[in-house]
């Protein structure tokens, strides 16, 4: 449940893709809907698609990108 | 290292079996319970945090329910300094806060693959209150931080012609 009015269930995972179902009063806006699915994606994404320790490790080695200052405002 | 003070309390030993870190023993007042579950992960509400590698930068969230569910998290603020979290008044209650020194942040990692799509959540942090041991994803609908900020830089920018490998002349 999201916030107590939306609910999403996950209703099948296959190999590389992913079903959701999704209730939700009329009120909620797509845009939010399209937000709320996307979250669900990347934290699916992100259980799924791990490094290894070691992995890690060098990775973080790497500094991690600075703050993109110049990045284009809407 | 946690990224903020943990729980002073001590409770109860408790066994946590996990895929990746074998079997743990955990201070039950170290388990961090999830007022809501993490979007897509409905079954699991308690998680206990596990340090990952390179002091302090990065950490697992490991799931109690799950054994083989875990999270890389991160602090954002090493990425991006100013990140700002608004919190509504439903979302402090729920995490029992009572200062916004409380609240400390984390964001899930996503580590595909492809080295170079390496990124995080900006949109749906993590708010942690380890005085209650509490935490929630939130989705921050009124900013605009994106779901996939990416870390190296590369899939945003001017592409480089460096790749994984190196050789230092």
């Amino acid at each position: 449940m999201i916030g107590d009015t939306i609910e999403v269930k996950v209703l099948e995972v296959k190999e590389n893709q992913v079903r959701i179902g999704v209730v939700a009063p009329r009120e909620i806006t797509v845009h939010r809907m399209e937000i709320y699915m996307a979250i669900q994606r990347e934290n699916i994404e992100a259980a799924k698609a791990q490094a290894k320790t070691e992995e890690l490790q060098k990775l973080i080695q790497q500094p991690l990108r600075p703050e993109n200052k110049g990045a284009k405002g809407g | 290292m946690l990224p903020c003070p943990g729980p002073t309390a001590k409770g109860e030993d408790m066994k946590v079996e996990t895929t990746r870190f074998g079997t743990l023993d955990v201070d039950e007042s170290k388990v961090v319970r999830f007022t809501q579950p993490i979007l897509g992960f409905s079954d699991c509400h308690k998680y206990i945090i596990v340090e990952g590698p390179g002091d302090g930068k990065i950490w697992w969230l490991q799931s109690c329910d799950r054994p083989e569910l875990a999270f890389i998290v991160m602090d954002p603020l090493q990425v991006m300094p100013n990140y700002e979290v608004r919190l509504d008044a439903g979302e402090v209650e729920d995490l029992e806060l009572e200062t916004a020194e409380d609240a400390y942040l984390l964001t899930i990692v996503v580590v595909p693959e492809d080295k170079s799509k390496i990124r995080t959540n900006l949109k749906a942090p993590i708010i942690y209150n380890p005085k209650r041991n509490l935490a929630k994803q939130v989705v921050l609908h009124e900013s605009d931080y994106p779901v996939q900020y990416f870390l190296t830089g590369v899939a945003e920018e001017a592409p480089v012609g460096t790749s994984g490998a190196r050789s230092d002349a």
